[in-house]
């Protein structure tokens, strides 16, 4: 007989994986307590994901709220005497789907600012003459910018049909002014125009230059002669419409030319946010690495350790016919099982984790489904590489030793 | 240290042998050379006409495999398996279908009487039921040889004898059977035997050529 006449001894993939099965189903509670560390790491790693994700969801709604939400429209390149951009522009910009308010206004260059005097009598001492920037904003621009004073009031479009000649004054203007309080009517010369001040702003969510300024309605302005800034349309537009009212816009202000309208709209939230959360999650990402390297080196401590407690089940494998090989498939498929079944619980829990915080800071839970479905896959890999050295260690015990030493 | 000495004898196809000897004498360390498990540092041992010394770990471990069953005295049963699980894993790396390994599985649990045990895990089997478990495991591997190390070494006397009558009846059926033991009662009922003494190997076949008496007073009783 020839030893070519004898078939080599095989093991197919198939009675691999079912033969491995039997070391991870019939033992659950060993199965489970060496999954556990690969389970924590798995999770630290999906947590992490998972509260970066969602923060960045958070993130992004205060930038909906606050910035996501404002476009405005300047004119570039008109050859026109005639103004693209009016108070009648507001009309059509509101009637764009998306946008919540609109409102036109006019700020004089600052290299030009307007002589502005405050009344005398009132604030003895502080008489004489100060140059301010000057706006013009509808009652429309007021709103869309979300003005608010400290004392006093806004105007409406009553005070502007009214011609009532008022003024509201930002807050820096006040304090150089030494206004504190309007009780008393306080006034301001305008090219020797008197205008009441009904109002010191104080607060707004955009144009936050105007708090340097003297604010008057457009009329007022075209009367103390101030109606010599650009022009610009601001637009407050519902949560995620900014992009596509900034596109719409120069096409309905400008049907003719709508090139010479230029839309200046946020950026894109998703790169803000990206940019804001990606420094925090690298620093997560780094302490949910060393989490699974940590329950990387418990399963293999705890892979080792069966293959010295399955010393004799070697042997006899080896015995029965199976190769080093064999042997050490054996163990590196128990480690990817155990690993697998790591990822799984880890995942699990990672997306526990994630949806609870997420309830906790009141923020909508974000994960993307990659992160959950490649999360076992990782613990299977991390569990193949634990289980090397102590598949190695196994494929080198001679069948001798391992049936006389295993007892 | 020598375990064997120089030795020279052949073992046909069929027979029924037994290797006696004290404790720490070597016959553990032949059975061992014998089934492919150990290799001798000199000497030839030639298996159906192949030179086992020139084999590779590949080739030693499928002639092992197809031809040699083996038999322990620890049993050797994977406490998680059912008993016939445990028989199943006699075919694991033959490249067989489960199907053949089922079938071939309940066959040999058939043949040593384990069959109403076959969904029983080796915890609740008696210690003849567990060496039964272990045959059947080593038959259905149909080898040409079986080899035994003192497989009534951990169970009691009447499951001892069903044993042994087993073995005799797997020998009646062509395999040879091979079987380390320092009990005189077996040994007496083997025709042919191997003492083993300090590393030397006697065979009785020789010293019955030579008109001697059987070796069986070499067999070691259990150190106390």
């Amino acid at each position: 007989m020839d030893i070519s006449q004898v078939p080599k001894s095989t093991l197919t993939w198939r009675d691999a994986i079912r033969d491995s099965t039997f070391g991870i189903v019939r033992r659950p509670t060993r199965t489970l307590l060496t999954a556990l560390g690969i389970a924590l790491g798995v999770a630290s790693i999906v947590g992490t994901i998972g509260m970066s994700q969602s923060a960045r969801g958070a993130v992004s709604s205060v930038f909906n709220a606050q910035l996501a939400t404002q476009v405005s429209f300047a004119e570039v390149g008109n050859s026109s005497s005639t103004p693209l951009l009016s108070q009648k522009s507001e009309n059509v910009i509101e009637r764009i789907n998306g946008v919540i308010h609109a409102g036109f206004m006019s700020q004089v260059d600052d290299a030009q600012p307007i002589s502005v005097s405050r009344s005398p009598g009132i604030l003895p001492g502080t008489e004489g003459s100060f140059d301010f920037p000057f706006t013009v904003a509808t009652p429309g621009a007021l709103e869309t910018m979300h003005a608010s004073v400290s004392i006093g009031r806004l105007y409406d479009n009553g005070f502007e049909t009214r011609h009532a000649m008022v003024a509201l004054i930002g807050s820096n203007v006040a304090d150089e002014l030494g206004i504190t309080q309007i009780n008393d009517g306080p006034a301001i010369f305008v090219n020797s125009i008197p205008l009441t001040i009904i109002g010191i702003v104080n607060a707004v969510s955009q144009q936050n230059q105007v708090l340097d300024d003297v604010i008057v309605p457009p009329d007022e302005g075209l009367i103390v002669g101030t109606s010599v800034g650009p022009p610009t349309i601001i637009v407050q537009t519902e949560l995620g419409a900014a992009q596509v009212v900034g596109a719409e816009g120069p096409y309905a202000l400008s049907p003719d030319n709508p090139d010479a309208i230029v839309a200046q709209v946020p950026p894109d939230p998703s790169t803000l946010r990206l940019r804001i959360e990606s420094s925090l999650t690298s620093l997560l990402l780094i302490l949910a690495l060393v989490s699974l390297a940590i329950g990387m080196v418990a399963i293999a401590n705890t892979t080792l350790l069966s293959v010295v407690q399955r010393t004799a089940e070697i042997g006899l494998r080896r015995s029965l016919g199976a190769r080093p090989k064999h042997i050490a498939l054996l163990v590196v498929i128990e480690g990817a099982m155990v690993g697998a079944v790591g990822g799984v619980l880890g995942a699990s829990l990672g997306i526990l984790v994630t949806a609870l915080t997420a309830v906790a800071k009141g923020w909508t839970a974000e994960l993307s489904w990659q992160a959950a479905v490649l999360a076992p896959i990782l613990g299977a890999f991390v569990g193949i590489i634990a289980g090397l050295y102590p598949a190695r260690r196994a494929s080198k015990l001679s069948p001798v030793s391992a049936l006389q030493n295993g007892l | 240290m020598t375990a064997l000495r120089p030795s020279s004898f052949t073992i046909n196809q069929g027979e029924l042998v037994g290797i006696v000897g004290r404790s720490g004498s070597g016959k553990s360390t032949l059975l061992n050379i014998l089934g492919l498990l150990d290799q001798p540092t000199g000497g030839t041992y030639v298996v159906r006409g192949i030179n086992t010394g020139s084999l590779n770990e590949i080739e030693r471990t499928s002639l092992r495999s197809w031809h040699f069953g083996f038999v322990f005295q620890q049993f050797h049963l994977l406490n998680d398996r059912s008993a016939l699980e445990n028989v199943e894993l006699g075919l694991l790396y033959r490249g067989s279908t489960k199907h053949e390994r089922r079938q071939r599985a309940l066959e040999a649990l058939d043949r040593v009487g384990m069959l109403h045990r076959k969904d029983a895990m080796p915890a609740t089997l008696s210690g003849g039921e567990k060496q039964r478990a272990a045959i059947a495991r080593a038959i259905s591997q149909s080898p040409q040889v079986l080899l035994c190390d003192e497989p009534t070494g951990n169970i009691d006397q009447t499951n001892s004898d069903r044993i042994i009558e087993l073995l005799q009846d797997i020998n009646q059926l062509g395999v040879t059977v091979v079987i380390v033991t320092h009990d005189q009662d077996i040994a007496s009922k083997l025709p042919r035997l191997f003492a083993v003494s300090d590393g030397i190997i006697t065979d009785s076949a020789t010293l019955e050529d030579e008109n001697s008496e059987r070796p069986e007073n070499a067999i070691a009783r259990p150190q106390e």
